[in-house]
């Protein structure tokens, strides 16, 4: 009988409307652990059957920590896995949240996992848990359970898991096993490697591997034959699932005392006095990774025939992510920094990952050769074959790395795609630890300032979840409308909705004509008609104004610009359909290229900009900005005024005078001063100017950077102003936040860097960045509100003391003042959004920030506008 | 890693007319041409900048050419300070059906001295390239005994005339650009030393040393 997959197991429905924060401030109730009561058999008693009653004691035979069931995508409950004995014989498999155990207890828990100290420590009976405290908890007899199902740790799941079937045909929900964060698989494992120094350290343990290995010594195990990881437990009578051949179904005590046969010696291990457990442990790790030392790739190679004679088939890990897990291990020992480790060692992983399943490696032998130069790879290389070991000391490839371009960059880049990859088989929950401040472990020590307690808080409830869902559709959107065509679930409704999860594609065009105001969010649909008439009759007048009149369209000025014009358009997107055939002889006298309709429209349309904004006229850079709009409306009329409406929040990127641009870098600059000081540092050090990588960004919104359909789906978002009128700047962020470990490790000039950033183009994920993006600018908000406060109360502090007759106390508030963080115009700008702004309906994001800025410059005690005015370029 | 093996980078900023009253003069295309022995008549407009790298042998002695590609309109040359530092040469691109973009070469040449502020403004090595010439002589508009001359007024600058798009002369006004930039480089060697880009190795021991233990 197949397992049967819990009804748990099915994520929440994703957040909608109002529930907004509720991701985001309190952690999603997860569902209830649906086993039916009367159902269950007599020995296993769930949770909530008893719930006052004591515990009874019992002798704790193993224990695991950071055993975790995970409700949904954004919940998980640590929790501990034990065994315990509560009368001779009578066995139990208990799981319980360590919410709801006693400090002491815990220690008990903990020691006792300890093979040397063979558990005899009492604690109460792990079932008695109150509904309230979790509904997971459970407590089973051995007899109770019919089999398990385990899941190793795998390149896609770096966590393994389990789930127990029960006689009762129930399941429990997977149990997770986060080995790396609990601390009695580190002190065993500290412990085996101090006593196996000698042996070759192949084997790894995971939790499933150890729970089973642990179950097997007190009831019979087999292994399933037909499914790939189903132990089935008391199968005395032979059921219905075909087992392992009869000679697999020794008793085990025989294991203990024969050893599989291996060509390495296991009598090494003889002469320890050791506990019964832990040298049937040892007996099995040979049996489980009997790869002969020291060549690492024997271990892989090794047909499954050969471990075909251990007693049964453990609940073995892929023997490649074991030898990853492996490594990981053995470089924790040496580098403590956990965070900057993940990321450092991405790439040690995978170039083994390559060398191991023989899978062409994706750059040239110089960079491998780079790599096993590296100083964290060198506990890897002896485990490398000898052919790729052999690399690092070829001369050619030594004088290739040598090279000025098949250096820094190219290794560079490479890093950042191995731990890319390394972050997505990372558990989604786990996967966004690493952003921004959280994943920053030298950023407290670079403010010098504890007062961020609630950010440094290592609560996941501190740490702000992104929100992104799926697109709004063409059915939602009409369903925010009344009968009238008039918006009825409000206006920042729709916002967010657009915000988190874009849109379909049919549902673009109204959407963008709403989002670049061409209609006001509350006009009905008749109005509407009417801004339709009026504003096509408005833009045919603007054109008569140039191609009606032969006096401009003969002008000098006017020529040069519609040269520059028609040059650009030719070179803008042609690789999108509507703008790739050219099955029209083109007008333009001294274009030899011929064109289509819609490179004529998009002409007509910036001619008619550059008329109607006479101030500004055409800039390159525009027809990038025109084209999606002009895909997206097709009516040139509507284009046109969307187009405008975009352009009035983007204009100031053009002007004359840079002013633009200088200010959007000179945002970004102090906000990455405030949010990641040491890239910061990094940056000047590195001399990059004001950020000048960022210039072809923030110029046309990212538009060369993602492919056509990433930029609509990206605008969607951006032109909500949902979270900030300026959410580009932290979409900037995400990307330089994703890249920074790589460019502080490996990027030393402002030309790498540049070249670097440059050649991210169209190797951005979309997706990965704006959960980021969203992620980063709720760590923006908190810190600009910790600051804030941090002030005030200094502030106060010398305010109700105005009789402070010790000066020095004084002086030091003061001088505490000066070292928090500087907030001027310009970052407080960055949390300015639609509904902050009273002109939510004429997105003027320029307008906007000067407003901010006037009103702060009045307020002279800011200190930080001075700090504004010094580092503003000359 | 053969640290003795003397590596020297050259820095290459071309520069040139973009969108005046006929395309752009082809800095783009020259350099993909250089570099990647390609043309295409669709290069999106640069915006920004970039740049490529290539090794080159100039007088038995291998450099590394970054050649600098920048954005073209003026209004984007504020920029320029950023990207002009620590040049060693700077090409100058016109095209030869353009007399606009010719006229425009003063210019250019000052406000490059002015942004790069060079050591030695008079002696810094400028190349003068007029581009397209493959499209048809009848167009011609910039004859190249014209574009001598002022080459000539302005003590001597390097002139070729090239098509990107058919490969004329683009090689040897490179090899010309790598020499003028290393006789540029050679004079101001001493301060270069600091500024060795291959030293991975070292740069990560001290990195990771702090925490090994």
């Amino acid at each position: 009988m197949p397992a049967r997959i819990p009804r748990w197991l099915a994520l929440p429905d994703p957040p909608t409307g109002d529930d907004f924060y509720s991701l985001y401030s309190v952690i999603h109730l997860p569902r209830r652990f649906n086993i039916p009561k009367n159902s269950l058999h007599p020995t296993m008693e769930v949770s909530n059957s008893h719930t006052d009653t004591p515990g009874v004691p019992a002798k704790l035979l193993f224990s695991k920590s950071k055993v975790f069931v995970k409700p949904s995508a954004n919940t998980k409950i640590p929790g501990i896995l034990a065994i315990v004995e509560r009368s001779p014989g009578d066995y139990l498999l208990a799981w319980k949240p360590e919410s709801s155990i006693a400090g002491d207890e815990a220690e008990k828990f903990d020691e006792a996992v300890s093979d040397d100290n063979p558990a005899t420590v009492t604690v109460p009976e792990p079932t008695v848990i109150s509904e309230q405290q979790s509904p997971y908890a459970f407590s089973t007899g051995l007899k109770a359970i019919k089999s398990i199902s385990i899941k190793p740790p795998s390149l896609n799941q770096w966590y393994g898991s389990m789930v127990i079937n029960f006689q009762s045909g129930e399941s429990s929900p997977p149990l997770w096993f986060h080995d790396d964060e609990s601390p009695s698989t580190i002190l065993q494992r500290k412990a085996g490697q101090e006593e196996t120094s000698e042996r070759d350290n192949n084997s790894t343990v995971w939790g499933g591997d150890e729970i089973i290995k642990r179950l097997a010594s007190l009831v019979n195990v087999q292994k399933s034959n037909e499914q790939g990881y189903l132990y089935i437990l008391n199968n005395e009578q032979s059921l219905a699932l075909p087992t392992a051949p009869v000679k697999k179904q020794r008793p085990l005590s025989a294991s203990y005392a024969d050893p599989p046969k291996l060509d390495k010696e296991p009598a090494k291990t003889s002469g320890r006095a050791r506990s019964s457990s832990s040298s049937f442990n040892q007996a099995l790790s040979y049996g489980i990774y009997p790869m002969p030392p020291p060549s690492f790739m024997g271990g892989i190679a090794l047909p499954p025939s050969a471990i075909g004679d251990s007693v049964f088939d453990p609940p073995r890990m892929d023997p490649l992510v074991a030898t990853l897990k492996e490594a990981k291990w053995n470089l924790l020992e040496k580098f403590s920094q956990v965070t900057r480790f993940s990321r450092n060692t991405a790439g040690t992983y995978l170039l083994t990952v390559h060398m191991v399943t023989g899978q062409t490696i994706n750059a040239p032998s110089s960079t491998s050769a780079q790599f096993l130069d590296h100083p964290l790879t060198r506990p890897i290389v002896p485990l490398l074959p000898p052919s790729v070991q052999s690399l690092a000391n070829n001369e050619t490839v030594k004088a290739t790395m040598d090279d000025y371009d098949s250096a820094r960059v190219f290794l560079a880049k490479w890093a950042a795609g191995l731990a890319n990859q390394s972050e997505k088989s990372e558990p989604f929950d786990q996967r966004y630890r690493h952003v921004g401040i959280w994943g920053h472990d030298d950023w407290e020590e670079e403010t010098a300032l504890g007062v961020f307690e609630v950010l440094n808080s290592d609560s996941d409830n501190s740490i702000p979840v992104h929100t992104r869902t799926s697109p709004v559709t063409v059915e939602q959107w009409n369903s925010f409308f009344d009968e009238q065509g008039v918006l009825s679930v409000g206006e920042p409704y729709v916002r967010a909705a657009i915000f988190r999860g874009c849109l379909d594609p049919e549902a673009r065009k109204d959407a963008w004509l709403f989002l670049t105001g061409v209609f006001p969010w509350n006009s009905s649909e008749e109005q509407r008609e009417l801004i339709r008439k009026e504003r096509r009759d408005a833009y045919q007048a603007l054109k008569k104004q140039w191609q009606d009149v032969p006096e401009v369209m003969k002008s000098e000025e006017f020529c040069e610009q519609k040269h520059r014009i028609d040059k650009d358009v030719h070179r803008t997107d042609r690789s999108v359909s509507l703008f790739a055939n050219e099955n029209l002889p083109n007008p333009g006298s001294s274009m030899y290229t011929s064109t289509n309709h819609h490179m004529e429209v998009v002409k007509d349309i910036l001619c008619t900009y550059n008329v109607y904004n006479k101030e500004l006229g055409y800039v390159q850079g525009m027809s990038d900005l025109l084209t999606p709009v002009y895909a997206v409306v097709i009516e040139e009329e509507l284009a046109f005024w969307a187009f405008v409406g975009f352009m009035d929040r983007m204009q100031a990127n053009f002007y004359r005078d840079q002013s633009g641009m200088h200010r959007q870098l000179l945002t970004m600059d102090m906000m990455l001063q405030f949010m990641d000081p040491s890239l910061y540092k990094h940056l000047e050090n590195t001399e990059s100017f004001n950020l000048f990588f960022c210039f072809r960004w923030l110029l046309v919104w990212f538009k060369r950077e993602f492919s056509w359909e990433d930029i609509l789906s990206l605008w969607d978002v951006l032109f909500t102003d949902h979270l900030s009128t300026q959410f580009h700047l932290f979409v900037a962020l995400a990307i330089l936040d994703q890249h920074r470990n790589v460019i502080i490790d490996h990027l030393k000039h402002f030309d790498e860097i540049l070249k670097y950033i440059n050649d991210l183009a169209l190797t951005i994920d979309l997706d990965e960045t704006l959960q980021r993006a969203e992620i980063l600018f709720h760590q923006f908000q908190q810190r600009m509100e910790a600051v804030d406060k941090k002030k005030l109360d200094l502030k106060k502090d010398i305010k109700e003391h105005p009789g402070w007759s010790d000066a020095e106390r004084r002086m030091n508030t003061k001088s505490e003042i000066g070292k928090l963080p500087h907030i001027n115009a310009l970052l407080r700008s960055l949390l300015d959004n639609s509904t902050s702004s009273n002109s939510a309906n004429t997105p003027s994001t320029r307008s906007r920030a000067n407003s901010v800025l006037s009103d702060d410059a009045k307020s002279r005690d800011d200190d930080s506008f001075v700090h504004l005015e010094k580092s503003s370029p000359q | 890693m053969s640290a003795n093996r003397k590596k020297v980078l050259l820095k290459v900023i071309i520069l040139g007319d973009s969108g005046y009253v006929s395309h752009c003069v082809g800095k783009t295309s020259l350099m993909n041409q250089y570099v990647n022995k390609k043309f295409s008549t669709q290069y999106k407009a640069t915006i920004g900048a970039d740049f490529l790298t290539k090794e080159v042998m100039v007088d038995d002695k291998l450099v590394t050419m970054q050649i600098w590609d920048t954005a073209g309109q003026e209004r984007f040359q504020s920029l320029g300070v950023a990207f002009y530092r620590g040049a060693d040469c700077c090409v100058l691109v016109y095209d030869v059906n353009t007399p606009k973009s010719f006229d425009s070469l003063s210019s250019w040449v000052d406000e490059f001295l002015v942004q790069a502020s060079p050591r030695n403004p008079d002696s810094f090595p400028f190349v003068v390239l007029g581009n397209k010439i493959d499209v048809d002589e009848s167009k011609r508009m910039v004859s190249a005994r014209r574009a001598h001359q002022w080459c000539e007024s302005k003590g001597g600058i390097p002139h070729f005339e090239t098509s990107a798009k058919e490969a004329i002369n683009v090689e040897q006004a490179f090899q010309t650009i790598a020499k003028n930039a290393l006789a540029m480089e050679s004079d101001v060697e001493l301060y270069s030393d600091l500024n060795d880009p291959i030293r991975i190795d070292n740069d990560s021991t001290t990195d990771f040393g702090g925490c090994a233990c």
